[in-house]
């Protein structure tokens, strides 16, 4: 049985300038037109893109409570990169909160083509979240091609 | 008692994002193996071993049973797959989402270029 990772990885790309793309994930106006699953719909989109702003959309299914969505940039590069809190709450369950940490690093392909690479960490804890998690994950690189290299010796 | 889920998948993600406890988990899924075992690989102290062990077993992920002087490790499926369910979850959700920005970015450069002909006509 393979031993999952702690994170989600895609690549995309889309037919569309790097700054439409990159507007579309910090512009509640653009946000809230695909930030809802289907046959739900973003009842409130708001986002303050700068480094310890905040987001929050909320997004109602046609039955049952709203869920939450709310987070902090941690990092914002124009057109580049965005790092941010995802923090889900649900209606049933306000208590428990699921807290990840979003990255996405955009680039321009051509003037209307752009790759996203979308990285999410699951649950990170409230230790980690006061961390820098991009660093730990190099940390994390170095010791596991140490810890090969050290196997094969 | 029964733990929250969010509490559970917390500890199993963060037992999972050790390296270390991933190769130990990958030799527990071939068959159980002694403490002393897990760590040899890395050449880890027993106390050391021990604390990753620990971990795992917090987080439900392997089953320890003493046995004379050795404790026996096993590991316990039923965790990973709730986790690796959490994470399809979550790549179908982004999936989703990022089909809807495509076709919002698709509609936006129709509309565009509608606008642009438009123009030109007049």
């Amino acid at each position: 049985m393979s031993i999952p990772e702690t994170s989600i990885r895609m690549v995309r790309v889309f037919k569309a300038p790097v700054e439409e793309v990159f507007k579309a994930f910090t512009d509640p106006v653009l946000m809230r037109q695909w930030l809802a699953p289907t046959l739900c719909r973003v009842v409130e989109a708001s986002a303050d893109p700068r480094v310890g702003g905040h987001y929050r959309v909320v997004v109602k299914p046609p039955i049952g409570g709203p869920t939450i969505t709310t987070g902090e940039y941690r990092e914002i590069v124009p057109n580049h990169r965005l790092v941010q809190t995802w923090v889900v709450e649900r209606s049933k369950d306000p208590a428990h909160k699921y807290p990840t940490l979003l990255t996405v690093d955009f680039k321009a392909l051509g003037a209307d083509s752009t790759e996203i690479t979308l990285q999410q960490d699951q649950l990170i804890t409230k230790f980690d979240r006061a961390g820098n998690l991009a660093g730990w994950g190099q940390c994390f690189k170095k010791l596991d091609r140490l810890l090969v290299s050290s196997r094969v010796a | 008692m029964v733990a929250h889920q969010a509490d559970v998948l917390s500890r199993v993600f963060r037992a999972l994002g050790d390296p270390t406890r991933r190769e130990m988990l990958r030799q527990l899924s071939k068959c159980g193996r002694t403490v002393g075992e897990l760590g040899a690989p890395f050449r880890m102290s027993r106390a050391a071993t021990g604390k990753h062990v620990g971990v795992l077993e917090d987080a439900g992920l392997v089953k320890r049973t003493v046995r004379g002087r050795e404790h026996h490790c096993q590991l316990q499926a039923s965790r990973l797959l709730q986790a690796q369910r959490w994470l399809a979850q979550y790549e179908r959700f982004w999936n989703e989402r990022l089909d809807a920005l495509d076709s919002l970015l698709a509609q936006r450069r129709k509309a565009r270029s509608a606008t642009e002909n438009e123009g030109r006509t007049r």
